[in-house]
């Protein structure tokens, strides 16, 4: 009896606790998908970060779809049902979206290219090497063409850098001549122009001429290969500084948790993942768990999974918070996320005795697993000294040798059973992503919500199937007739868009009753 | 063609395509939605009249329906309403307008209805359900519904009583639109 009360107690406050904490789960998958939808309403922002009416009644819709059991891609796709890809704030990568995530850094690579090669020629131009071996034809070439400018016969007009040069040249005679330059300067400054001419022309001839003369271009190649490779170590390493940069500013920033909260912080300003203002924020695991278990006694559950969650944010693996949680979710019929969290907590404390007591008594209660509860408890009961609560385990114990075993079972009733077929030359247009939909509803409803759905991927006909409580779409409603069967071929997969041409068909037998057999329903 | 002159062509392209992209981009409306729905069966609802009755869009397959989102607030809405009434007035049996009020209060749209003499049936969305069903993002917008139940045509802004009549007659034939229409209209809240 005391085993019985205890229990009791137990589901009642765990309860409260677990919608609390259900309710947090919830809020944070609608924001985690409402931040992926557009404000309809407001310029580039996200229907989770809007405080506009309609971003607001959409953020409920979502809520509404998540608690109907819908997954967040049904719920993006109806949302792109209705206002179209432009509502995603991501634009999905195919089709002419494509270039919206290519084209950046086509952008980006193009600039960087013609940075180098600018660069390159820049350097190229500003570089003078007085001992730079100089080809005396086209040094003699240059001295003639500067003293007498225009073209040659047989020769190409020079281009405008050779005539700016020839022209620097002439003026540099008539500087010397009016004493305003020394002789020294006018044959350093001579000299660099001529050799700047002389590059100049071998250019030209090198752009025009197949074949370059051999050892000049050689060695100017491996001066300009050296110049690349310097260029590109430095475009490399301004990249990855701007790389870094930018995954270290994308890690620091995060949604404000509180009004008292900055959008930065993290492992720049050592605030931790809960922000600044938050309880826990800047708390150590150990003054957490000392805050959750506090509130747990005093039955403050929403302080209490707001202490274990700070620890759980710490590390995750923590025995004692995965344990406290996993008895939390597991009074309110989260069984595979409680047993979840006690396995990581027995992982790393194979002897916590909470871990046991909790995984033991929810493989027994929930009848699943008859000879895990019993090993769990013995476990437990070795550990604990003598007294009453060693007693009660082995009552339990005692109970668990006394039960018969048990295996989960699907929702009780009737069943409907029959079988889909597709004329053959239909099969052949499904597609890999086909999904068959059997579809039961209230007989005579016409359209609306369906009242339970079966739903096959890639099926191979003829398909048999059975439609029962199981497959009803809102949990608790009654599998019971009479109703109307179809069903209907989606070729991509994805119930909210519907393609013309798809096959569709209803029973002919319809309506029916739950317990019906040999349905057979017949696509078209 | 001489290299400086490829040069300057080269130059011209690159700006060339650049302006086009800038023009592109400046033409177009960033906050106008193009609607997935038109052509598509339109999404059912159960909408709740001032009158207190309930009236369900299944019921009225088998007539040409005209939806009609407003607000009291909303300019445009004002605008129209006089046409809207006058063209609902001219229509027969099979035609349905209804006009959906959304994010607004119950008193400002009585006395928006009391004041344009309004006696086509009216009900509120009061949580945004109908709207986001239909892709609403401005209003009025006027959804036309053919009576096999398809949209054919959607308005967004005040619409012009000749439109009203040459899209329901569209509507009743179940003839769909190739583009939407748009007029001046109000992004709601």
């Amino acid at each position: 009896m005391k085993v019985r009360v205890s229990t009791a107690i137990w589901a009642l406050i765990l309860t409260l606790g677990l919608n609390v904490y259900a309710d947090q789960a919830l809020e944070d998958r609608v924001r985690a998908i409402a931040s992926e939808l557009r404000c309809v309403v407001c310029q580039n922002l996200s229907v989770a970060d809007s405080p506009a009416e309609m971003a607001v009644q959409m953020r409920g819709i979502v809520r509404e779809q998540l608690e109907a059991g819908k997954t967040p891609d049904e719920i993006r796709s109806y949302f792109v049902s209705k206002y179209g890809e432009w509502v995603l704030l991501a634009p999905p990568a195919h089709g002419f979206n494509l270039t919206v995530w290519i084209l950046p850094f086509a952008v980006l690579l193009g600039g960087l290219g013609f940075a180098l090669w600018y660069l390159r020629r820049w350097s190229g131009r500003r570089r003078d090497d007085p001992d730079e071996p100089v080809d005396p034809e086209l040094l003699a070439r240059v001295r003639a063409e500067a003293g007498e400018p225009g073209a040659k016969p047989g020769q190409p007009p020079p281009d405008e850098e050779q005539l700016r040069l020839y022209q620097d040249l002439r003026e540099l005679d008539f500087d010397r001549e009016a004493g305003k330059l020394s002789e020294a300067d006018h044959q350093a400054l001579k000299g660099r122009y001529e050799r700047q001419a002389v590059r100049r022309l071998a250019e030209i001839r090198a752009s025009t001429a197949p074949s370059p003369e051999p050892a000049m271009t050689q060695k100017t190649d491996a001066k300009g290969g050296r110049r690349g490779w310097v260029l590109a170590a430095w475009a490399v390493v301004l990249l990855a500084g701007g790389v870094t940069l930018g995954v270290l500013l994308g890690q620091s920033l995060r949604p404000r948790t509180s009004t008292e909260d900055s959008i930065t912080g993290d492992f720049l300003t050592g605030t931790g993942p809960g922000g600044i203002g938050r309880p826990g924020a800047s708390e150590t695991p150990a003054a957490a768990l000392r805050r959750g278990q506090e509130a747990f006694q005093r039955k403050d559950f929403k302080g209490a999974i707001d202490a274990f969650r700070a620890v759980l944010d710490q590390d995750p693996g923590h025995p004692l918070a995965n344990a406290y949680m996993g008895m939390i979710l597991a009074q309110a019929g989260h069984t595979d996320a409680a047993l979840n969290a006690l396995d990581r907590a027995l992982s790393r404390t194979p002897t916590l005795p909470l871990a046991l007591w909790a995984k033991g008594m929810i493989l027994f209660q929930e009848g699943r697993d008859m000879a895990g509860a019993r090993e769990h408890l013995q476990r437990l009961e070795q550990l604990l000294p003598a007294g009453e609560q060693r007693d009660s385990v082995r009552d339990i114990i005692a109970r668990i040798g006394q039960a018969p075993s048990e295996q989960p079972k699907a929702p009780a009733g009737p069943i409907i059973e029959g079988t889909v077929e597709l004329p053959p030359g239909h099969a052949a247009k499904a597609g890999p992503r086909a999904t068959l939909y059997i579809i039961a509803r209230a007989a005579g409803a016409g359209g609306g919500p369906p009242l339970a759905v079966k739903r096959i991927a890639a099926p191979t006909f003829p398909v048999s199937f059975s439609l029962g409580p199981a497959d009803v779409m809102m949990p608790g409603m009654a599998f019971e007739g009479p109703l109307d069967l179809s069903a209907r071929l989606d070729r991509d997969g994805d119930p909210l868009t519907r393609e013309p041409g798809e096959p569709a068909g209803a029973y002919g037998g319809n309506p029916v009753k739950p317990g019906a057999r040999d349905v057979a329903i017949r696509l078209k | 063609m001489s290299a400086a002159a490829r040069r300057v062509l080269l130059t011209l392209m690159g700006v060339g395509a650049l302006v086009i992209l800038l023009g592109y981009g400046f033409y177009q409306d960033p906050r106008y939605i193009p609607s997935p729905l038109v052509g598509s069966t339109a999404p059912d609802f159960a909408l709740e009249l001032f009158n207190g009755k309930t009236v369900r869009l299944p019921e009225l397959r088998g007539k040409t329906v005209m939806l009609d989102f407003w607000a009291s607030w909303c300019l445009p809405c004002r605008a129209e309403a006089r046409d809207l009434e006058a063209a609902w007035k001219r229509q027969g049996d099979d035609v349905v307008f209804l006009g959906i009020n959304i994010q607004d209060k119950k008193a400002d749209a009585l006395e928006f209805i009391d004041e344009f003499g309004i006696t086509f049936p009216n009900g509120r969305d009061p949580d945004g359900a109908v709207s986001v069903d239909y892709g609403v993002w401005g209003i009025p917008e006027a959804f036309f519904i053919s009576p096999a139940g398809r949209i054919t045509y959607k308005h967004i802004g005040a619409i012009p009583p000749a439109v009203i009549e040459a899209k329901i007659r569209e509507a009743r034939r179940d003839l769909v639109s190739t583009g939407s229409g748009r007029g001046e209209h109000q992004a709601i809240r």
